[in-house]
């Protein structure tokens, strides 16, 4: 085995397996309260990826994206680690709000507690997601891709794009982004696999994530600056 | 000498800039400078041979050139003004990377590639809005999701129009490309109903990220799309496209027109109205004749001085008065006089009031609209009041004497550009002619560039 092939292990895993993985990596990413957590399965979600396409395309790109995969998580680790800590700061002090609206402090609360939320809905939304991919399969089942890809791909990018349009802060939202984007990468890594392409693809997730970070960062300062 | 230096100058002075953050007039004249080299060599540019860098063609149209370089200067007018009135730590360092991503996207002509730095361009910028105000940041990440939304949908465009191009007879590649490309120009650019992100960046966002995502960004894509519709449409594409353009631009200039009459924000009413100008350019590229496509691209650039010109204005007002707010206005006048200028000038060209440069361009689009649809082309001519309407009663708020009221005083500098600003464009308005001013052949080049665009 070469140092650049993706491990024994992992390449023995079928695409069923690495499909159900996905899955359940979502469902932690959707529900878990700690943002830290969810990142740990954000970069879980670029091995598994790399390992359902390794095959497929040429190997240096699987392990370039499994290079930018803890690139991306490491940078996010760090704001993540700070929205935790501040948040849990604010709360224990019992910082109120000088303003009332818009409430970003208790948005930002809430924010943490999306875990706390019924289970059911937690399913439902699960469960809108996975349809939304299914229908999207079936409605356009991109026959030049693998079909485990194409299912996995739609998959990532509903619960992607759910996560961000159910999330109350930056980080979060963030992570739905680059949940979606793996997704995307995932389909289009069939379409083009020009080096040059795949290159800029990566600069841009770097400089995505970049701006999570940032707006991450002003989003924590903004929440200081209106609590007393 | 390869034009690629155009792109990596600004990317090369990025990592000063940012060191040299702390000292803000110090890296706003550096990146003003830049900019303004830029410019320069922008205008100096003649129609390039295309140069093939790592197997992609790579040029610049003399329009091209011109447009950038009319973006670059007011940019760096911008920066200059940013030496004043703050906007932001990494304002500088965000600017020029964005600008380095754009230059390089106009220049490239293989359609993928030009998404790509376009979309990273657009993600550097919006990193210009979150800041330390309420709900900004926020606001930023709303903005940074429907930028990375219509990033895939344009390469999904490139990839299904190079295969178009290839199998005309299967429908699926036009079907994809169209709606691919329809919805991904439409979120970039802001056009109706996928405009959600342009109030918040002008009633959350710095002046600089104004000017950058709603006249430098508008611009570039505006550039892209001409040369996607020359270079890259399948049979039937450019007949479906000029009637989506009309009719898109139709919307928004409707939509944006009778928005913004009922909005109590200065920001708000400033981003409405400057939407419903995107819609008349819109119109008039969609119109597709010579002196239609020729009238649209010099509202563009009267499109991108009036922002600049009502953005500075605003900035001043918001520092003076620490908010946007309608009621706030009363006595700005006595505060901030220049800013007042600035912004009212600034804001009634965008509505394309009579006597300013704004209704010197509008007029031979309306003109255009006209001969093909006469009652759209009256809805529009009457709907031009209500960002009007809206301006007017910023300057009567403005004019309003407070007796006793503590405000801070503008600065004299960053109000005189924007009172500059406006005063050009109040030139442009009572003497089109002015233009002519231009050396006759630069001027000549650019109109024919245009000309070949057109059909």
């Amino acid at each position: 085995m070469s140092w650049y092939q993706i491990p024994e292990p992992l390449r023995s895993v079928t695409p069923l397996q690495i499909a159900l993985g996905l899955t359940a990596l979502s469902v932690v990413m959707l529900v878990i309260q700690d943002r830290r957590f969810s990142l740990v399965a954000l970069l879980m979600q670029y091995v598994l990826l790399g390992s359902l396409i390794e095959a497929r395309v040429y190997s240096y790109l699987v392990i370039a994206r499994l290079g930018l995969g803890i690139a991306i998580c490491l940078m996010l680790y760090i704001s993540a680690t700070r929205v935790q800590h501040d948040l849990r700061e604010l709360r224990a002090t019992g910082a109120t709000e000088r303003h009332s609206w818009p409430m970003p402090l208790a948005r930002g609360m809430l924010g943490t507690e999306l875990a706390e939320l019924p289970p059911v809905f937690r399913l439902l939304a699960m469960c809108l997601g996975a349809l939304i991919a299914y229908g999207l399969w079936r409605a356009y089942p991109l026959l030049f891709i693998p079909q485990e890809i194409a299912i996995t791909s739609y998959g990532l990018i509903a619960i992607g794009l759910l996560l961000t349009l159910t999330s109350l802060d930056p980080l979060r939202m963030g992570i739905g982004l680059l949940t979606f984007m793996n997704g995307f990468v995932a389909l289009y890594l069939f379409l083009e696999q020009s080096l040059l392409v795949m290159t800029l693809v990566g600069v841009i997730e770097i400089i995505l994530t970049v701006g999570i970070v940032v707006c991450t960062e002003a989003w924590l300062e903004s929440l200081k600056e209106v609590t007393v | 000498m390869t034009i690629l230096w155009l792109a990596f100058l600004p990317l090369a002075v990025m990592p000063v800039v940012f060191f040299l953050r702390g000292l803000r007039p110090v890296a706003g004249v550096l990146s003003m400078l830049t900019l303004l080299v830029l410019a320069v060599a922008m205008m100096a540019q003649q129609q390039t041979t295309p140069a093939i860098v790592l197997g992609r063609s790579v040029s610049l149209s003399v329009y091209e050139s011109a447009a950038m370089a009319l973006s670059l200067a007011l940019l760096a007018l911008t920066m200059l003004y940013g030496c004043w009135i703050s906007q932001g730590e990494l304002a500088y360092t965000l600017t020029l990377g964005a600008i380095g991503f754009w230059i390089a996207a106009t220049m490239v002509r293989n359609m993928t590639i030009g998404a790509l730095l376009l979309e990273a361009g657009a993600i550097v910028a919006v990193m210009l809005v979150p800041s330390r105000r309420e709900g900004s940041a926020i606001m930023g990440i709303r903005t940074l999701v429907l930028f990375v939304l219509a990033g895939p949908l344009l390469l999904l465009a490139a990839w299904a129009t190079e295969n178009a191009l290839g199998n005309a007879q299967n429908d699926l590649y036009p079907q994809i490309a169209s709606v691919a490309l329809a919805i991904g120009y439409g979120v970039a650019l802001g056009v109706v109903p996928f405009h959600i992100w342009h109030p918040p960046v002008f009633r959350y966002g710095s002046s600089l990220a104004a000017v950058m995502l709603s006249a430098v960004l508008s611009t570039t894509l505006i550039l892209r799309l001409v040369n996607t519709m020359n270079n890259f449409m399948w049979p039937g594409g450019e007949r479906l496209f000029m009637s989506l353009l009309v009719n898109a631009g139709i919307a928004t200039a409707l939509f944006g027109s009778l928005v913004a009459l009922p909005q109590r924000s200065v920001g708000r009413i400033l981003a409405y109205t400057a939407l419903a100008d995107l819609g008349i350019v819109l119109i008039g590229l969609g119109i597709g004749t010579i002196t239609s496509t020729q009238a649209a691209l010099l509202h563009l650039g009267y499109r991108s001085v009036g922002i600049v010109a009502a953005s500075m204005g605003l900035g001043i007002l918001r520092r003076s008065l620490e908010d946007d707010d309608l009621d706030r206005l009363e006595g700005a006048w006595r505060s901030a006089p220049l800013g007042v200028i600035g912004l009212a000038i600034g804001g009634l060209s965008l509505a394309g009031l009579p006597l300013t440069a704004g209704f010197a361009s509008r007029l031979p689009l309306y003109r255009a609209l006209a001969r093909d649809n006469l009652g759209w082309a009256i809805v529009l001519i009457i709907c031009t009041l209500g960002p009007a309407w809206a301006f007017i009663r910023c300057l009567t708020t403005s004019l309003v004497s407070v007796p006793n009221l503590a405000r801070n005083k503008e600065s004299v500098l960053p109000g005189m550009l924007a009172a500059l600003l406006g005063a050009g464009l109040l030139l442009l308005g009572i003497w089109p002619n002015a233009m002519h001013l231009l050396s006759q052949d630069w001027w000549n080049t650019v109109l024919s560039g245009i000309l070949a665009s057109s059909r």
